[in-house]
């Protein structure tokens, strides 16, 4: 059982990028299990709070968000899902958040978006990246478990419901979304993947989303969501702004995106959005981590012994 | 004027960077739609991340705005127009040299300098041509004015350059320059002609370059084409012979000073100096002394098309590369750092030049080691230097197992290890799309090579998996198989040699992979793997998992096969090592694995499935879970029989608590037989009924660890929700819920995952309206419910079931027909749908207030007769009321079927309707099959009014995405989590039918009030077919 000095010396060697052994990362995935398991489906949480969006394994541009938006547990954080694939540090990023989560449950809150899914990190890299980091599929095993214990959204005071993707048509109130039994890979349809899969666009009522999954919803859609559960923005990552942020709708649903220069070659800005005592916003726009800040990334090389 | 109509595309001039830039972002959001819609292809969700609508922003604008900029500035040029021919075709003369390149030089002072010499009389025509002078500041084009262009060479300096003169002063003539002393401010441009191939010529009319003393952005308008290709054709002359010089004067150079800059060239006779030299660009032979020149030198060879071609040309043609490793050699020898990060960004950008030639070059043996050498010293990380040749000369072993006598074959494998590590190791960070797409090409064309040699060669085969056939004595079937025995080397290599030839599959096209998994498993594949099972190594054991879980999710029945014929031969199966190992293991990431092998194993897939059809998987899934039922699942659920009564324990012993392998692996067998409950219902529940393994299960709720109580809830649900009413009795007979009563009471207070779980429970029993368990509930545990439902939670959901039992057990009213609801099931089944559609309307039209969650507001409705039920085997639709609407007069339509409800096809129905319905000794009134009906109608007319919108698109998604499936031959369905799509996750079908319940509702009891529900989708703007999942 690790103890919080062991906890915090684990943040200190993923914080360096160095990942943790094997058996620390099965420790700490079966005790943020047992702390996720106690969380809502919506998970309600106190301003003052900092809402990330998608961070996708850039292991040093989450160390420059957390450079302008200040460390865990300074900063209250929720993180709207999408931790891993694409980038080069996704064990290390993903770590490092379930280890803050760990250590401090009550300032950190995970969200799940849909690459946080056993399917899409086999595709997109997560699945690789384990393979090579730990030479076995087993701390791919532990995440994608502890994948199935996040919670689907969060409520800031109330007012501010932050999901990964957007809404769903079978979710017009939040209750609704507290009957689902989330322990389980993302579906291909239903609520549950409508959550992490939407997209708000520029059209009435509900479109087919290009994605596949999830549906597009319009202006009116929104408004009426937010009207009927008293919410006043709705805060969502999953799209890649160029600008780092972009508010919908009239300021009533806003897309925050923490990936500078996405898959290190975007050319895009990140934000994080601050929310104070009062709800105020204020976007905090950052850039990709210098090149001399980064460490060569830890690829472990292939099988030492080669047959083929 | 054609001349100054070069509309200067901004991006064209505004330098590479900005247009490359903008070119890299489409290129790469393209690359990542590609990539998505490929995994999306096989019914996975396809992943879109990128915002491209929003041009705006980034490159693109910056690239818009310097246009803007330069088109303003455009028209003033135009008029007279003096159409001077210069002659300067020839350069004999005016080439000037800047004797070795790279050098900070102050080009005027140069000028001024060389300008006295007086053989600028050569100037080759006293005009030059009308040009507009432009310089890039920040993003925009700044016209530094109008003047006259020519090109200007002192053969004794070997100096050329190209001036402008400004309009105003061009009426002095040539001569203005020739004495030298001309007047600075009367030139726009004094520019020395480099030998780099710095120079682009844009749309005839635009000369472009960046002045490497400067950094400037230059670009120069010419009025009209001919100006343009004359001082284009200048500069050509004017490169080709400095290259022609510098390489001579290199060579005479070689065994360099250690000094890396030789700035003052002997410069050979003149007559040297016009020599034309074959190669058309200055290159040089490099040594230490250039190196760094020749770096800069390549990167601006990179920058335009001609030029890398060239570069790859002369790289290639000069074995310029194996100089380089020269000069590597001496510079590791004198540790010049310096040299050493030029020698590993020119290798980098020779490599990025993205050559197939060079790549193979690159990969030569003799090669190879070098180019590795120089990638080393990266500049970026100027501390550190990578051992990559170390870990080929030390650490990387190339090892046969079986000998590949094909030296080709052998070659491409060394070239495919090579290039591997370069992709993934060495150039990870700077590799860009086209590079890495044509290392990954050179890749897949080995990889196909390769497998496709052995596939073929059947003597290696037969050598590989020699030895693993003979059947490990029968007779000890014990753990200690063979881990006792020394570990047979050879045996270790050929699982290695499997697991990467596995690997290496994958990457190869689905057809070739099936072919080669299939044929591998056919020869021996999976006793191997059993091999692996028996031993202790992590490698192996690992290795062999991964194999195994790759030919089961590619083809499981092969796999199943190879099962049947161990049975046949009466050899312990394949399946009994696969448990035996899930219950040994402490890895439990392994048992995990082997827990997800043996569901997909299982795994049945839907009837209606297209591929199912094809691989005839249907009878063998059959067959193997047959087999499963009677030989394996008493072995592998046994620890779940043996589980120690948690709460006797606890009392026993306060402390008591399972080990976390335990645990583990009883959650893993919970949830496989919670999953085959729901998947092959019929067999699975005689398990659970002939052992006492409910009981177990139950009694496991006790335990402290939260996940394990939560796969027992999942359990439980399972069983609740086969429509067998053998297994409710069985629950109500053994008193199975009191554990769950308490888990209830206990977890219920807070919002979390468990309570959610609960409710999810709760919601069940009410939806399918498993009355004998509403009944044994309420009278059994009527006061602890009653204060249960004072909990914010669950109140809803406890008085939804008090309801439900309410009604279920009121005497029927003496007159069947209640007044809103007219008889009509009795009627044919046609006429009870139309009677729903023309009931529902009503309802519709209400104002609605019982939501899904609010069961309470219903009151009893008598539908009557209904008969047995004949759950249509189309499709069934449900249809969500979100938000919702529809007060419901008369909503209990009881007893909605549960959707989920097995068809009887498997012989067993043990919906005999003496449960749920008439638990009270009466015949109560049914009306699943109006639900069944209507809901199946209901697909049809949804087609109608608002709400049709969604379930078009959901429709066409689902559409499209089962195209997709077919079409891209499931790529993504080969890997583990499609598995969820044959066999939806039944907890996602929960939900659904939880969302369709209201309408499910709504529906029963709108039969027969006379109104049309025609536009039932226009009040329920998101009715979803959510049912569709259900009706496969």
């Amino acid at each position: 059982m690790s103890l919080s000095s062991d906890l915090d010396k684990q943040i200190a060697q993923l914080k360096r990028c160095e990942i943790i052994p094997e058996s620390a990362v099965k420790e700490l995935c079966q005790k943020a299990k047992e702390i996720l398991m106690e969380e809502g489906n919506v998970q309600y949480v106190d301003s003052p709070v900092t809402i990330c969006g998608d961070i996708h394994g850039q292991f040093f541009d989450m160390m420059e968000l957390f450079k302008i938006g200040g460390f865990c547990p300074e900063t209250n954080y929720i993180f709207m899902g999408d931790f891993v694939d694409r980038g080069f540090h996704s064990v290390e990023t993903f770590l490092l958040l379930l280890v803050l989560k760990v250590r401090y449950p009550d300032r950190i809150t995970l969200i799940r978006g849909n690459h946080e899914s056993r399917q899409i990190t086999q595709v997109y890299g997560f699945y690789d990246e384990c393979q090579r980091k730990y030479g076995s599929s087993n701390v791919w095993r532990y995440c994608c478990d502890v994948f199935d214990y996040l919670s689907l959204g969060c409520v800031v005071d109330g007012r501010v419901f932050c999901v990964h993707g957007g809404l769903s048509p079978q979710v017009t109130r939040l209750d609704h979304i507290r009957v689902i039994d989330r322990r389980q890979e993302v579906p291909h349809e239903g609520p549950m993947c409508d959550l992490l899969w939407s997209d708000p666009d520029d059209i009435n009522g509900w479109g087919m989303s290009p994605r596949g999954a999830g549906f597009l919803f319009g202006d009116d859609v929104v408004r009426q969501f937010n009207h009927e559960n008293d919410i006043e923005l709705i805060a969502r990552a999953h799209q890649l702004v160029m600008e780092g942020y972009k508010l919908m709708f009239d300021r009533k649903i806003v897309t925050v995106w923490s990936a500078p220069n996405y898959c290190y070659r975007c050319g895009n800005t990140a934000s994080v959005l601050e929310l104070d005592e009062n709800l105020r916003q204020e976007y905090k726009v950052f850039d990709a981590a210098p090149q001399d800040a980064r460490s060569i990334p830890q690829k472990r090389p292939m099988m030492h012994e080669y047959f083929l | 004027m054609t001349g100054l109509q070069h509309t200067v595309s901004s991006a064209d001039l505004s330098s590479d960077g900005v247009n490359q830039e903008a070119e890299s972002s489409t290129s790469a959001s393209r690359q990542a739609m590609k990539e998505e819609q490929e995994a999306g292809g096989s019914g996975d969700m396809v992943e879109t991340d990128i915002e491209t609508e929003d041009p705006s922003s980034g490159p693109s604008s910056s690239a818009s705005k310097s246009q803007d900029g330069v088109e303003v500035e455009q028209g003033e040029g135009e008029g007279d127009k003096d159409d001077i021919v210069m002659d300067e075709s020839k350069p004999d003369g005016e080439v000037d040299e800047e004797p070795i390149s790279g050098m900070i030089e102050e080009d005027t002072g140069n000028i001024n300098g060389e300008g006295e010499g007086d053989d600028l009389d050569n100037t080759s025509n006293q005009d030059g041509k009308r040009v507009k002078v432009y310089e890039l500041q920040d993003t925009s084009w700044h016209d530094r004015g109008t003047g006259f262009c020519k090109g200007i060479y002192d053969d004794t300096q070997d100096i050329a350059l190209i001036i402008v003169e400004k309009e105003d002063f061009s009426s002095d003539g040539g001569k203005v320059e020739a004495s030298g002393g001309f007047l600075k401010e009367e030139l726009l441009l004094s520019a020395r002609v480099e030998k780099e191939d710095i120079y682009g010529k844009q749309q005839d009319t635009l000369i472009v370059w960046t002045e490497p003393a400067t950094g400037l952005d230059m670009a120069l308008s010419f009025q009209d084409p001919e100006g343009c290709e004359d001082i284009w054709q200048f500069i050509c002359e004017v490169q080709r012979h400095l290259l022609s010089m510098t390489s001579e004067v290199e060579s005479q150079q070689i065994p360099s000073s250690s000094s890396p800059i030789t700035n003052s060239p002997v410069i050979g006779p003149g007559a040297l100096a016009m020599q034309m030299s074959d190669s058309r660009v200055p290159w040089q032979i490099p040594t230490l002394a250039n190196i760094r020149e020749q770096e800069m030198f390549i990167r601006m060879q990179a920058k335009s098309p001609i030029g890398r071609e060239r570069a790859v040309e002369h790289i290639l043609n000069e074995d310029y590369i194996k100089h380089l490793i020269t000069v590597l050699e001496q510079a590791e020898d004198l540790e010049s750092l310096e040299d050493l990060h030029a020698l590993c960004s020119l290798m980098q950008t020779i490599i990025l030049f993205n050559d197939n030639g060079v790549f193979e070059y690159i990969l030569q043996d003799d090669v190879f080691m070098g180019v590795m050498g120089m990638l080393e010293y990266d500049p970026e990380f100027p501390g550190l230097k990578a051992s990559y040749r170390q870990y080929f000369q030390e650490t990387a072993r190339f090892r046969q197992v079986v000998e590949i006598k094909d030296e080709n074959i052998r070659n491409k494998i060394h070239q495919t290890y090579r290039l591997l590590y370069l992709k993934d190791v060495v150039l990870a960070r700077v590799l860009d799309d086209p590079t890495f797409n044509i290392l990954n090409g050179f890749v897949f064309f080995n990889q196909v090579d390769i497998i496709n040699y052995i596939q073929q060669n059947d003597a290696f085969l037969n050598q590989l998996f020699s030895g693993f056939h003979d059947s490990p004595s029968t007779s000890s079937p014990s753990s200690s198989l063979s881990k006792a025995e020394p570990l047979d080397e050879r045996k270790r290599d050929v699982v290695i040699f499997l697991h990467q030839l596995m690997i290496m599959g994958k990457g190869v096209q689905l057809p070739g992979r099936l072919a080669l998994y299939r044929n591998l498993v056919e020869r021996g594949l999976l006793f191997v793997c059993e091999w692996a099972f028996r031993r202790s190594e992590a490698q192996l054991l690992h290795a062999g998992a991964e194999i195994l879980t790759l030919a089961v999710e590619h083809d499981a029945n092969v796999v199943r096969l190879h099962v049947f014929k161990e049975d046949e031969a009466k050899r312990r199966t394949l399946v009994l090592e696969i448990i035996h190992l899930l219950h040994t293991t402490k890895n439990l990431g392994l048992m995990s694995q082997m827990s997800d092998t043996l569901r997909t194993l299982m795994e049945v897939p839907p009837e209606n499935e297209a591929f199912v059809a094809r691989t005839k998987e249907g009878p063998l899934s059959e067959s193997f879970s047959t087999y499963f039922y009677e030989h394996c699942a008493s072995v592998l659920y046994k620890p779940l029989l043996d589980a120690p009564d948690i709460k006797a324990e606890v009392t026993k012993n306060k402390l008591f608590q399972l080990s976390r392998e335990h645990i583990a692996l009883l959650q893993h067998l919970i949830e496989l037989l919670s999953f085959s409950i729901i998947n092959h219902a019929h067999k699975a529940s005689y398990f659970v009924l002939a052992n006492p393994v409910s009981k177990k299960v139950v009694q496991l709720l006790y335990v402290k660890d939260k996940p394990l109580r939560h796969a027992c809830l999942r359990y439980i649900r399972a069983c609740l929700k086969t429509s067998n009413h053998f297994m409710h009795r069985y629950y109500v007979k053994n008193d199975l819920f009191l554990p769950l009563l308490e888990l209830l009471e206990e977890e219920s207070v807070r919002d979390n995952m468990m309570s959610s779980a609960c409710m999810d429970v709760l919601e069940l029993i009410r939806r399918d309206n498993l009355k004998v368990i509403i009944n044994y509930l309420f009278e059994t545990y009527r006061l602890r419910l009653d204060k249960l439902s004072s909990r914010a939670f669950l109140r809803k959901y406890i008085s939804g079931l008090r309801n439900r039992w309410e009604i279920n057990n009121e005497p029927p009213p003496p007159v069947q027909q209640p007044s809103i609801v007219p008889d009509t099931v009795e009627s044919s089944k046609a006429q009870a749908e139309e009677d729903y559609f023309n009931g529902s309307d009503d309802e519709e039209a209400e104002p609605a207030t019982a939501t899904a969650e609010v069961p309470s507001k219903r009151k009893r409705m008598f539908t009557h007769g209904g008969g047995p039920k004949k759950r249509p085997a189309g499709a069934r639709k449900q249809v969500v009321v979100p938000g919702n609407k529809a007060r419901r007069p008369a909503p209990e339509s009881e007893s909605e079927p549960g959707p989920e409800r097995p068809s009887s096809a498997l012989g067993l129905d043990y919906d005999d309707g003496s449960d749920s319905d008439s638990s009270t000794g009466q015949k109560s009134p049914r009306n699943q099959p109006i639900s069944s009906m209507t809901s199946n109608k209901e697909e049809g007319d949804e087609g109608e009014g608002e709400g049709e919108g969604l379930e078009d698109v959901q429709m066409r998604m689902r559409a499209k995405r089962q195209r997709e499936e077919e079409e891209e031959e499931g790529f993504a369905g080969l890997l583990v989590g499609a598995k969820g799509t044959p066999n939806p996750d039944p907890t996602k079908e929960e939900e659904v039918v939880d969302e369709g319940k209201d309408k499910d509702l709504t529906k029963g009891t709108g039969s027969g009030t006379g109104n049309s529900v025609k536009d039932m989708g226009k009040k329920i703007r998101l009715n979803l077919g959510f049912g569709k999942k259900l009706g496969k």
